[in-house]
């Protein structure tokens, strides 16, 4: 048994890239990939939903899984270039890095990313594509940091590799 | 920090007690304070710092809490008049103009009793981030 312990303050312990897609099944990423930075946490959503019936032979339910409803829930501290973008005012045709997650997200730009859960033999990649949503800045006078939660909700499956 | 309540504190002119631009150091086990009664002591700002947000990557969100000490002895018997409005006015130091962001400005101010006297000592924290 081995379990996976990235260190906080540790380079690439969890990284995040994203990246514009071109369609539903492009994962694929440019050099121009924006790294979020300054992850506090970081959460995958696998739910599958459930079909449940009785029969008259059984005294337990019986269930089947259906189709599943993926998620990556973040919560991060506000960084200006990656969060507003580099072009205040770009389209859903600029690149990752002009539109910023809160332009990737007023945009409703469909977005490719890669999850890496670096280990200390092999690291694993989580690949999939969706839409940023789940912005919500926050600030207050005790903790003067802009943080927000960021939620990706995944179109299709999730790409599980090893590179 | 230091040199910013130190300027506050001149520019507050007590009646009755004055204010002492040197460490509050001890000769033969006698602090400077117990010595000179009513005699202002500030003495030198310490700095702790800690995370205060722990994030994955390069970086963290740290705290830093810089922290100063003041020290001042009177009679135990016999308060001067304005005790307590050179207390209140002391505590007032924690507002005191200063050219760093501390998003975090706390006061605490106790007594104790060293045998005829009573020593009145006061911690500023200001806590900004960095």
């Amino acid at each position: 048994m081995a379990y996976i312990n990235p260190a906080p303050g540790t380079a690439n312990a969890v990284t995040l890239t994203l990246d514009v897609a071109a369609d539903i099944s492009d994962v694929t990423q440019g050099v121009g990939a924006l790294s979020v930075p300054a992850l506090q946490d970081i959460t995958i959503n696998a739910s599958n939903d459930v079909f449940t019936w009785s029969q008259l032979d059984s005294t337990a339910k019986k269930q089947i899984a259906t189709t599943a409803t993926n998620s990556l829930a973040m919560n991060l501290v506000v960084d200006t270039a990656s969060f507003f973008g580099t072009d205040l005012d770009a389209a859903v045709s600029g690149t990752v890095a002009e539109q910023g997650l809160f332009g990737l997200s007023r945009n409703k730009t469909l977005v490719n990313f890669v999850l890496r859960v670096e280990n200390s033999t092999s690291d694993t990649f989580i690949k999939g594509v969706g839409y940023i949503t789940g912005l919500a800045p926050t600030v207050s006078a005790d903790s003067p940091v802009w943080v927000s939660p960021i939620t990706i909700t995944v179109t299709g499956e999730y790409t599980v590799a090893a590179t | 920090m230091r040199t910013e309540i130190l300027d506050y504190l001149k520019g507050l002119k007590f009646k009755n007690f004055n204010i002492s631009d040197e460490l509050p150091f001890s000769t033969s086990g006698t602090a400077m304070y117990s010595k000179n009664p009513k005699r202002v002591y500030v003495d030198l700002e310490q700095v702790t710092g800690e995370p205060f947000i722990v994030l994955f990557g390069d970086y963290n969100v740290d705290s830093e809490v810089h922290s100063v000490r003041l020290y001042f002895s009177t009679d135990a018997k016999q308060l001067p008049s304005d005790y307590n409005q050179v207390v209140s006015d002391i505590r007032l130091a924690k507002s005191v103009t200063t050219s760093e962001k501390f998003f975090r400005r706390e006061v605490t101010s106790s007594t104790s009793f060293e045998n005829d006297l009573m020593v009145t000592e006061f911690e500023f924290r200001f806590t900004k981030l960095t």
